[in-house]
């Protein structure tokens, strides 16, 4: 069938001189700027559009909106290729390529379908009963599910384009932009209020761009145009078309996501494809609308069986007509406007099945008056016809709509439009877990109550007059303002401002029965993506589920990408009338964040590749850069971790600047320790109280080294600590643990401690540090700095002191990690790269060589010092890294942590001690993290004694080492042990000493 | 995502500005020394978890990186208040009571 | 001479402001609706303190010519600016020009239990200015900078991309942004990409 036949020849809101060339499983077809995709697809007389899930089944286009089940579509290929997007919600541009995602090998033939006389062995629960063993087969069956069921192919390549995300704060934020959103929004917006309306369509208007040409429906389109343009000259007020709140957060957050160029084509070179808004609203209204309930009927997955109101859509906004005769089958007045729109538009009218017993409302009236057969007490129980509708069969329905009352009749027909009534959109209210209330008024569940939470308006309530709607939204918008903080709470309006016919109350009817029980009669669908039945529901209750969670799972009513948004009502009520219980009782199921799927690559926004995660820089990074360092990450700070010459693999450059070290001189860039500055009267109290080691008679000029426990009595940071005044202090920490430490030093002084008179302030990124290490160290710094006798006698290993280092105030450490002859420059950062260049002048004459992390683990390994976080893990106490030495037992306060050493399981002698370990063969270098065991000649799994935590080849002793903690490892010194690895080979070892080299300390001395 | 009212910047914030800290009104013990091993994992290692009302302790990391407590129902979300640390509001309070 | 004052000349020390590679780097476009400016040559101070202690208000008054600001304000002199941080704790930046040595300076003046420290190299003031300002912040951070909410004057710290900043209001589509040095560069190639559309313009380029 060709467009000219479907598309009406006026009407719509379309633009008839913009034809738009499109593809559709490869076969060429156009539409008009305006469609979706799926307008387009029908008016090219597209019935089938998909296969089902289970049975293979052809489906068509059944809504209009984001409740579509069955047109589930891929977008172009590549790269960009976009799965499982809804036809109804895609707008239609010149040259897209959509492609069926089920059918297997294509819609036509279809390999499930063929086996559908298999169908009676695809029970609910067919997952669990068939494929749950063997378990090993479940990737095999899950491979062809997955193929023949069609869930759409996912980019193999990185996405080409970029996503944005932007945070939004408003009073009040409307989500839904149908009549009662536009209402509730003008009226907040006359309130002074910052609003935000929110809407998945292309347009702002909801169910009004619905609407036909009778002059009721004119007046409510004028009043639509005349709201939006008072919105859009309003300053505080940002409307999002095509955007979708997809999520409802605590405390009033929503995700938003706005597709700012998927209208326009697959890519979007140079501009951001979608934004994510991360909005936070001092007042909610949830204007999300209603969704047409269809009829549960036998045969209603026909192609050709639709929503009346989707049909109405299709008519009046997108000009096309889905068919040449229709029977329509409804249990409320609203549906009759689909009649009267179908006739306005030329085509026949088979009949109006109403299922209630009478009918005499304002516009079954109308459609009387206008000749159209209107049976009242009547159903469609069934749709014929075998690629799509060719006829219904119609029987008397009994007024509690349980049974039929008399024989069947068969009506000739193209299409069955049925409206079975409207269920609030109730998902996004229930996503913080407030369960929806059933209102047998509304016939539908509305949204449960909320504390602080959003409200809701309009069909969203279950207010479906359209009068009474915008009434309750502007009353709603005024409230929701004054609650924000902004006008009276009155509302501006003159009432009424929209007019609509009045309609009589509808029917409560969900499955329609059939002259065959439900088992036996054809399949009744429910859910439609996930081939859900009538009968497999009535089973589900039978073997015992009662539970409508229970259900939902056994069945997967709900399961599919449209989350049941069609079938959960009419799968409860039918469970409920199984149960032979109220719908209220049986209750609903809950909806989960994302109410529409939403792509990664807006929650990324532009935080993906180098912007992934910060990067910190030391202020002499770029010179690092440029001698070509090999970087560590370290927490989120870039660190040089060797800086090969020409040619040099990493092996060799760390051996070339570990023997710079020991042998002449080497500089480090030791920016990244956290730096604290401390100060006040009770400073070297607080210090004495944190550290396990005493500071009361710390001296101006001198440092100590500290360790810091949890309260549970274990490492999780170490450092030095110099004195550098009166009441004055430099705490270091960890390069990692700068923040945690400063957060726990304000922790206990703002909470435990408020007493003492102490001050902390981070002065990490203040200075910059060069670290000189080596025998040459002095001879270095001596030509840089001349204020300061570096002498050992006057300038101690641990003193610190001021002095002026290449024309820069400086703070000179004494300390070292390295276990040789150390000073540590510290400058303000933006004298850094100045000085460090100046100390690499200065010792050109002694070779100086900058070395990197990896170098300063392998000379701190030498020397057994630990690094807290690779040797230490949060289970080891001071005592089991050897350094009892440290730990201050006879100081008047309880150090934090001490309590916790002489617990019961701290003061175990076979815990896990810090040892030394030599491999035999002294090549061998372990690996880190292998285990070690007694012996390797024992069963698997064998008793494990400990681990290795550092391992290198140590180039001035020529040979391996490694530090590891062994179980009671101290009083083992000289036993061998094995590290079972994962090649299969067992290395042995001997426990050793931990420190290798310089054990008297010597060199650090001179 | 939490908002979450600092009493010193007095405004209401972001969850992403705080850190959460545990829970609040665990005072260190006086002398640790006289406590058995019993008493001093109960306050190290036991916490109370309610279901209901719970008084918290959070940090404003990214803000004036000062702690204070917040008393926040566990079902609900809701916070009913934020104070100093050092207050103990009056109010009575009755931890974890029952949501049915 | 000094001993210290002849190293310097003979060193001639160079300062790097935190700003100064990404400055390097950047290529402005030809249109920007966010102009970046570095503002260096300041010193910058951490001032903890007791809001009641009154020699302590009094002594920065007397020194700094402004008063300590209230909860999420800042104040100005034509020597100072000071932000409040905490409810003991603020930030004062004093242009090296008008005053050298204002730690001396507010040592001598203050008696109690306080605290000066000198973080003049630890972060980056950034003016950030344009159109396009309050979409940066928007994108940048969860804290709503409506003019409503956060006029001139005000002050706030608070997260921005994944880093955290001292953001004040100076004026209509003007703010300050106060980012500590370590993260600058992320934070500029930060503000570089979510201007992509728009332009970002960094003086001094």
């Amino acid at each position: 069938m060709s467009d000219s036949q479907r598309r009406l020849p006026a009407g719509g809101r379309l633009d008839r001189k913009q034809k738009v060339s499109f593809t559709f499983d490869g076969r060429p077809m156009w539409g008009l700027a305006g469609d979706t995709l799926a307008s387009a697809l029908l008016a090219n007389g597209v019935e089938t559009v998909a296969r089902s899930f289970k049975y293979g089944r052809r489906r068509g286009i059944v809504g209009h909106g984001s409740e579509e089940p069955n047109a589930i579509v891929q977008l172009g290929s590549g790269a960009a290729t976009v799965p499982n997007l809804k036809a109804t919600q895609v707008e239609l541009y010149e040259g897209l390529e959509a492609r069926s995602v089920s059918g297997w090998p294509n819609l036509d033939v279809d390999v499930i379908a063929l086996l559908g006389v298999f169908a009676r062995f695809l029970p609910p629960g067919f997952y669990y009963k068939t494929f749950m063993a063997p378990a090993r087969l479940w990737m095999t069956y899950e491979h062809f599910i997955r193929k023949a069921a069609g869930l759409g192919r996912a980019p193999q390549n990185p996405d080409p384009d970029r996503y944005d995300k932007i945070n939004r704060h408003c009073d009040v934020l409307v989500i839904g932009g149908g009549p009662a959103g536009l209402a509730a929004a003008r009226e907040a917006t006359r309130q002074g209020s910052r609003v935000i309306l929110v809407d998945e369509q292309s347009e702002m208007g909801g169910s009004l761009l619905s609407l036909g040409g009778s002059e009721a429906d004119a007046a409510q389109l004028q009043w639509r145009d005349q709201t939006l343009a008072e919105l859009e000259a309003s300053v505080d007020v940002l409307l999002l078309p095509r955007s979708t709140a997809f999520g409802y957060y605590d405390h009033n957050f929503v995700g938003i996501l706005e597709r700012l160029e998927d209208h326009r084509g697959l890519t979007s070179p140079g501009r951001p494809r979608q934004r994510l808004h991360r909005v936070r609203a001092r007042q909610i209204i949830m204007a999300t609308g209603a969704q047409e309930r269809p009829l549960v009927f036998a045969n209603n997955d026909l192609p050709g069986v639709m929503l009346a109101s989707s049909v109405r859509t299709y008519i009046n906004r997108y000009a096309v007509i889905p068919g040449q005769r229709l029977a329509l089958c409804t249990t409320n007045d609203n549906a009759y406007q689909l009649a009267l729109d179908w006739q306005e538009a030329g085509c026949d009218i088979a009949v109006i099945a109403d299922t209630r017993p009478e009918a005499e409302g304002v516009l079954p009236r109308l459609a009387r008056e206008r000749g159209i057969d209107v049976r009242t007490g009547t159903a469609i129980i069934e749709a014929s016809g075998r690629k799509c509708v060719s006829g219904a069969l119609l029987a008397p329905i009994h007024a509690g709509g349980k049974s039929l009352t008399g024989p069947a009749t068969p009506v000739e027909c193209d299409l069955i439009a049925t409206s079975g009534g409207w269920s609030p959109v109730v998902h996004l209210s229930s996503h913080t877990g407030i369960r929806p209330i059933w209102d047998d008024e509304a016939i539908g569940f509305v949204p449960g109550p909320h504390a602080d939470g959003p409200v809701a308006v309009g069909s969203a309530q279950g207010i479906y007059c359209p009068l009474a709607c915008v009434e309750q939204a502007r009353t709603e918008g005024a409230a929701a303002a004054l609650r924000a903080g902004q006008g009276a709470g009155e509302s501006s309006s003159p009432s009424p401002d929209i007019i609509a016919a009045l309609e009589e109350p509808a029917q409560a009817l969900f499955l329609v029965p059939h002259t065959k029980t439900t088992s036996r009669a054809p399949s009744q669908f429910v859910d439609f993506q996930l081939d859900v039945t009538a009968a497999a529901i009535e089973l589900a209750a039978r073997e015992g589920y009662e539970s409508v969670e229970h259900v939902k799972r056994y069945t997967a009513l709900g399961f599919g990408t449209d989350q049941g948004k069609l079938g959960n009502i009419n799968g409860v009520a039918i469970l409920a009338d199984t149960l032979n219980q109220s719908i209220a009782d049986t209750g609903t199921t809950m909806f989960r964040p994302a109410y529409t799927p939403v792509t990664f690559g807006a929650m990324a926004g532009g935080e993906v590749g180098d912007l992934f995660d910060p990067e910190r820089y030391t202020a002499m990074h770029r010179w690092h850069s440029e001698q070509g360092a090999a970087w560590e990450n370290v927490g989120q700070w870039k660190r040089p971790w060797y800086f090969p010459v020409a040619g040099e693999s990493m092996e060799e450059a760390v051996q070339r600047e570990c023997l710079a070290v020991r042998n002449s001189v080497g500089i480090l860039d030791a920016s990244t320790l956290g730096k604290i500055d401390i100060q006040g009267p009770d400073a070297a109290e607080f210090l004495t109280r944190v550290y396990t080691n005493s500071y009361l008679k710390l001296a101006p000029g001198k440092c100590r080294y500290g360790l810091m426990l949890h309260e549970d009595g274990m490492i999780f940071d170490d450092g030095v600590t110099a004195c550098l005044g009166e009441s004055h202090y430099l705490m270091h920490t960890t390069t990692g643990g700068a923040a945690g430490v400063l957060g726990w030093l304000e922790l206990w002084r703002q909470t435990e401690w408020p007493e003492l008179q102490v001050y902390f302030t981070s002065v990490t990124d203040h200075w910059a540090t060069a670290t000189l290490s080596g025998p040459n160290a002095r001879k270095v710094l001596a030509r840089v700095c001349h204020d300061v006798d570096l002498s050992d006698e006057a300038f101690a290993f641990m003193d610190w002191n001021s002095a002026t280092v290449a024309g820069v105030p400086a703070r000179i450490f004494r300390i070292s990690f390295t276990g040789e002859l150390s000073f540590e420059v510290n400058v303000p950062a933006n004298f850094g790269r100045h000085v460090w260049e100046r100390l690499m002048e200065a010792g050109k004459e002694f070779n100086i060589t900058p070395y990197g992390t990896e170098a300063m683990h392998v000379l701190r390994a030498e020397k057994g010092f630990i690094i807290v976080g690779q040797d230490t893990d949060g289970s080891m106490t001071p005592d089991d890294m050897g350094m009892d030495w440290i730990v201050g037992k006879n100081k008047s306060f309880s150090f934090l942590g001490k309590r916790s050493l002489e617990r019961s399981d701290t003061r175990r002698t076979n815990r896990k001690q810090l040892v030394g370990l030599r491999t035999v063969e002294p090549n061998e270098v372990l690996p880190e993290g292998a285990q070690i065991v007694n012996t390797p000649d024992q069963a698997v799994p064998m008793a494990m004694q400990g681990h290795v935590t550092s391992s290198y080849f140590s180039p001035s002793l020529g040979r391996s080492i490694a530090l590891a903690v062994v179980k009671g490892g101290r009083n083992r010194l000289g036993e061998k042990v094995f590290c079972p690895l994962a090649d299969g080979r067992n290395v042995a070892a001997v426990i050793c000493q931990t420190v290798f080299y310089d054990p008297d300390g010597e060199r650090q001395h001179v | 995502m939490l908002q979450i009212y600092c009493p010193y910047c007095q405004e209401l914030r972001e969850e992403e500005e705080f850190s959460p800290s545990g829970e609040a009104h665990i005072a260190r013990p006086r002398d640790p020394e006289s406590l058995s091993d019993e008493q001093w994992g109960d306050y190290l290692f036991f916490r109370k978890n309610p279901r209901g009302l719970h008084r918290e302790m959070w940090h404003h990391s990214a803000g004036c990186r000062r702690y204070f407590n917040v008393e926040r129902d566990t079902v609900s979300y809701v916070i009913a208040r934020s104070y100093p640390i050092g207050e103990d509001p009056a109010g009575a309070m009755v931890e974890g009571h029952d949501h049915e | 001479m000094s001993e210290s004052a002849e190293m310097g000349q003979r060193f001639a020390p160079v300062l790097e402001s935190p700003l100064h590679y990404v400055r390097a780097r950047h290529r402005n476009p030809a249109a920007a609706a966010v102009t970046l400016s570095e503002r260096s040559a300041c010193i910058l101070l951490n001032l903890r303190g007791s809001p009641e202690n009154e020699p302590f208000r009094e002594s920065v008054r007397a020194v700094l010519h402004v008063e300590l600001p209230e909860v999420g304000r800042s104040a100005d002199s034509e020597l100072a600016s000071i932000y409040w941080l905490g409810p003991d704790e603020w930030l004062a930046v004093v242009d090296q020009a008008t005053l050298a040595e204002p730690v001396a300076a507010l040592r001598g003046a203050i008696q109690g239990h306080v605290s000066i420290v000198d973080v003049s190299s630890a972060q980056s003031l950034l003016a950030v200015q344009g159109a396009g300002v309050a979409e940066l912040l928007q994108k940048a951070s969860v804290y709503d900078f409506h003019p409503r909410e956060f006029g001139p004057g005000r002050c706030a710290q608070t997260t921005f991309a994944k880093a955290t900043a001292l953001v004040r209001c100076v004026g209509e589509e003007h703010f300050e942004l106060i980012v500590r040095r370590s993260f600058i560069d992320y934070v500029a190639r930060w503000i570089v990409d979510a201007c992509a559309e728009s332009g970002c313009h960094i003086s001094g380029t």
